[in-house]
């Protein structure tokens, strides 16, 4: 359909007037930040003094922010891969028809609805726990000795622990957007498809993944800025292995209660653009590589 | 989704079968988050002590937990306030958002690739550098210490999510659609809210609930944005109290506060997502 | 005709007072949780002094611990904000271009100091505290002090024979060898007080301004003291002191086992403790509390020790008419029956030289009074946030014995 500039302006104008509203001046001023010292968030401008590339400098020479950087490395794809990997699994199981398929998706979602630091600390002081924890009676009940005296918490497991919750607590989410993904597709392919004999797998792939490929896509990126902004488990399970630059930002914008020596808004403003920039970049490889064939449907 | 849900197929054992292990798989998932939120409930029907030395229940039912939430909790008067803010803020994100992400995604023009990738910035930046500049934002519209303040922000700050999360939706559908439509003398914007809308039903539906609790438990800016008593949500109401319970060290406490705000949650979410399917189905046309 | 003369007069009259009732209003914003003990003395507080000084109203907002991060942004948006409360090394570093200089405001007399100086009706050591942050001003007034020290289980105490506090190293040494061999657990500590204990052992045996150089220049880690405190750490964890599950104790889980199992007899921790495990700990469970022992070679001895305060500042944009009256409310809740009803409710220090301390905080308050030098809220060690968490996370190996304290200046001092 021909678009006219009136209907692309009626279009896009809200959405564009709000967001410029709302994020031009943070943005323009965290840029800006990163780019000079600047001692808290709330410092006037007058008392910025100019620092040039140096709170990146600085920024990439503190070992605390590459051990943060390196995590959610690890967290972004190996959690990646559980999450949205298990998030399809359950999404094509649960687009098939099943008794009670609306039933099994609530409850799949559900802990998503519970305040986090609940969910977190149910983890620490129950499933984790190793002298009653579910862990420990799961295993020991299933007679494996070895994984039933497991460390979860200790420091070298703590990384696994705490990436197992944030796995199980992530998947509804993607598997909601999957499922919208799915019902979007057209039955008529999936009996057509049926008609010629193909079973689950050869419908899986030759029909659900083509045309969930965007979505995918999408999910790719909203995947990486979750991961980014991995804040509330990191405070529970907290440890050097589970530190992430969301973490390393905060602390670095906020301090501590107990002590605000550190405070170094600069600094926290330029771990906050290479956060967007990587963020960004991910978003322009997922573009180029899971191609959105534009399949009609 | 409705349609499909509609129809009951008949039993037939030889179906149900070849289906058996996606039954045993989200059997075995929901069995352990019922394991844990069962956990979670248990234990806010216990004594701290109970819930250190994992015999949850073992002096019985204790309501003491609830009284003593209830009590000092105000989040339950805060649940009006969390409706007040959650609900508008969700329609109007989607009546923003979803003309922009069509447009972007299926319109030819010449900013569109500098809009996506603003859209893209303000996905990626964090919470925390946007929050704190907001308070010269607010100031300078005139805007602070309404309600409206609070609806506005969390309209504004979804804009980036919502549209980039319904772009892929909309880039799927065949145009024959708009053609048709535009053959009939429909304008752009009608064929817009009438046929494409309806067609992406289950990605709005979706991405609404995501907004629906991303707002519910919004903390920070609810804070900082609504910070007379009276006009506190539920979040913050929760955060205060589990943090206060944590401090004086009552865990059983907290669970509880966490399971009278928990309940309400679930209602008023398994209420509204049936609210949003048929409100988003209403006077669309089926694909 | 005069009805209505006295009608009139009276209505203007009531127009005038509340006029003047609705004079000073004092906008606070508080660091305490709306439902947290000390917020509900705090509004209690508020209260009782509106009902006695007609004229004055106090508006609480309350932000938790988020405050400290606010306020500045707030005011400067143009929110009305007279008085504001947080930690004092916060006050210090986030808010110290925007509060008032209260020291003329210590040295008078007020209707609740009994004729004295309002500067001597308070524990002189966090008046002391607070000038010293500021060059000698007094740029907030303190209340709800907080100490980090070792408390102990008194009863474990008792029972092996242990009558006086250990004051050295050796004498320490003794004490955890007599309590091991008793059967009990002599040291615990979790993941969020981990480093308390290689904290304190580095400032007393370095001195807390070289320790505070340390977290932030890790070429000073080859200086041979600092092997010697991670030997002195090492050879803890070698003996068999430290709690077998420290590896995997995270918060709460220690203080936890320590009131639930009372089967380990001391922790560093600050004293917020008896209150924070106040709903798990047995009725005849007695608290001890004590100074970190001098070590030996150290610089610093029992007289240093780690402690804070939560303060009140005023803006300094406020009027002088509100200003008096928020000093005069700070004065108030600091010097009559409601400093008490911090530590009889919310187990908080109280601030007033003849109040009592809450039972539980009996033994901290020796040790307390007899700090003349102040380390940070939980040592120097964790003051740079860049190191922090390194530097933890290597205490935590070394305390469980799975690295040596060569391994450990290594690992530290890499951050």
């Amino acid at each position: 359909m021909k678009q006219t500039k009136t209907s692309i302006f009626v279009f896009m104008a809200p959405a564009m007037i709000l967001f410029l509203l709302v994020f031009a001046y943070p943005v323009v001023r965290t840029t800006l930040m990163s780019l000079f010292n600047v001692q808290s968030v709330n410092s006037a401008v007058s008392t910025w003094s100019f620092a040039g590339l140096g709170n990146y400098t600085k920024l990439f020479s503190t070992r605390l922010f590459l051990i943060s950087l390196g995590n959610i490395g690890k967290i972004w794809l190996f959690c990646g891969i559980a999450t949205l990997g298990l998030g399809l699994i359950l999404a094509i199981i649960l687009t098939q028809g099943l008794r009670g398929q609306k039933f099994f998706r609530a409850a799949i979602y559900l802990p998503n609805v519970i305040a986090a630091v609940a969910v977190g600390y149910m983890w620490l002081l129950y499933v984790f726990n190793n002298r009653f924890g579910l862990m420990k009676s799961l295993f020991s009940g299933l007679g494996i000795t070895s994984m039933a005296n497991y460390q979860w918490l200790s420091a070298e497991h703590m990384f696994l622990s705490m990436c197992i919750a944030y796995v199980f607590s992530n998947t509804g989410y993607f598997m909601l957007m999957y499922i919208a993904g799915i019902e979007k597709i057209s039955l008529d392919y999936y009996e057509a498809a049926t008609i010629e004999g193909a079973n689950v797998f050869q419908k899986f792939t030759h029909i659900t993944l083509p045309l969930i490929s965007g979505v995918l896509g999408t999910s790719l990126v909203l995947w990486t800025t979750k991961t980014m902004g991995f804040f509330a488990l990191s405070q529970v399970f907290s440890n050097v292995s589970t530190i992430t630059p969301m973490v390393y930002t905060y602390q670095t914008l906020f301090g501590s209660e107990i002590s605000a020596d550190s405070v170094n808004a600069g600094i926290a403003a330029s771990s906050a653009v290479v956060m967007t920039i990587v963020v960004m970049v991910v978003s322009m490889i997922s573009k180029h590589t899971v191609k959105d064939e534009g399949y009609e449907l | 989704m409705t349609t499909k849900e509609k129809y009951r197929e008949p039993f037939k054992l030889r179906k149900e079968l070849t289906r058996l292990p996606g039954y045993l798989v989200v059997t075995i998932w929901v069995t352990f988050t019922f394991f844990m939120i069962g956990w979670i409930i248990l234990a806010s029907f216990s004594t701290t002590k109970e819930i250190f030395t994992g015999k949850l229940l073992a002096s019985g039912i204790n309501l003491d937990n609830f009284v003593k939430a209830f009590t000092k909790n105000k989040a339950l008067l805060n649940l009006g306030n969390s409706v007040i803010y959650t609900v508008p803020s969700c329609i109007l994100i989607i009546l923003v958002c979803a003309p922009a992400a069509y447009c972007l995604s299926r319109v030819r023009f010449r900013m569109n690739q500098i809009f996506e990738k603003l859209i893209i910035i303000g996905l990626a930046i964090p919470n925390i550098m946007i929050v704190m500049p907001l308070f010269s934002v607010v100031n300078v519209l005139n805007i602070s210490g309404s309600r409206g303040t609070l609806i506005f922000l969390y309209t504004a700050c979804s804009v980036p999510y919502t549209t980039f999360f319904l772009m892929t939706f909309f880039r799927g559908i065949s145009t024959t659609y708009e053609e048709a439509a535009a053959i009939d003398g429909c304008g752009p914007i009608r064929c817009f809210w009438e046929i494409m809308f309806p067609l992406v039903q289950p990605a709005v539906v979706t991405v609404t609930i995501f907004n629906f609790i991303g707002k519910w438990n919004e903390y920070f800016m609810a804070l900082i944005f609504a910070n007379r008593s009276e006009l506190r949500p539920i979040g913050v109401g929760l955060y205060q109290t589990v943090t206060s319970m944590m401090n004086s060290g009552d865990w059983a406490g907290m669970f509880a506060s966490v399971v009278i705000v928990f309940v309400p949650t679930v209602i008023i979410y398994i209420f509204l997502s049936d609210k949003i399917v048929s409100g988003v189905t209403a006077g669309g046309v089926k694909g | 005709m005069k009805k209505i003369i006295a009608l009139f007069l009276s209505i203007a009259l009531l127009l005038g007072v509340s006029a003047s009732l609705a004079d000073t209003t004092i906008e606070y914003w508080s660091s305490w949780s709306e439902t947290e003990n000390q917020a509900l003395v705090l509004q209690e507080a508020a209260k009782a002094y509106e009902a006695t000084h007609p004229g004055i109203k106090i508006n609480f907002t309350f932000n938790g611990r988020d405050n400290r991060n606010l306020v500045v942004s707030a005011i400067e948006a143009g929110t009305q904000i007279d008085v504001m409360d947080a930690n004092i090394d916060n006050i210090q570093k986030l808010w110290a271009n925007n509060i008032k200089d209260l020291s003329e405001y210590m040295t008078k007399t007020y209707d609740t100091t009994n004729g004295k100086a309002y500067v001597d009706s308070v524990m002189p050591s966090m008046t002391s505290l607070a000038a010293s942050l500021f060059d000698g001003k007094t740029m907030c007034i303190p209340y709800i002090p907080q100490a980090y020290m070792i408390f102990c289980n008194q009863n474990i105490f008792d029972e092996v024979g242990i009558t006086e506090y250990p004051a050295t190293w050796d004498e320490f040494l003794t004490a955890c060898e007599k309590i091991k061999n008793a059967g009990y657990t002599p040291i615990t500590s979790d993941t969020a007080y981990i480093t308390s204990w290689m904290g304190y052992y580095l400032s007393r045996l370095m001195g807390n301004d070289k320790v505070a150089q340390l977290v932030r220049d890790k070429s000073m880690w080859s200086d041979p003291q600092v092997l010697e405190a991670a030997k002195a750490i090492e050879n803890l964890a070698k003996l068999g002191y430290f709690d077998a599950n420290i590896a995997s104790n995270v918060y709460p889980v220690a203080q936890q086992d320590m009131v639930i199992g009372e089967n380990i007899a001391m922790y560093i921790n600050g004293t917020w403790l008896p209150n924070e495990v106040a709903a798990t700990t047995p009725d005849n469970f007695k608290w001890g509390a004590f100074a970190f022992p001098a070590v030996p070679n150290g610089v610093e001895g029992t007289e240093a020790g780690c402690y804070s305060t939560y303060a009140i500042a005023v803006n300094k944009d406020a009027s002088v008419e509100i200003a008096d009256a928020a000093v005069d409310f700070i004065v108030y809740l600091t010097t009559s029956e409601y400093d008490q009803k911090f530590a009889d409710v919310a187990s908080a220090i109280p601030m007033g030289n003849d109040a009592t301390w809450p039972e539980d905080l009996a033994a901290a308050k020796d040790a307390l009074s007899n700090y003349t030098i102040r380390y940070p809220s939980q040592t120097s060690l964790t003051t740079n946030s860049d190191s922090k968490q390194i530097i933890a996370d290597a205490c935590l190996k070394l305390m469980s014995g799975q690295i040596t304290a060569e391994e450990f200046v290594e690992l530290a001092s890499n951050f």
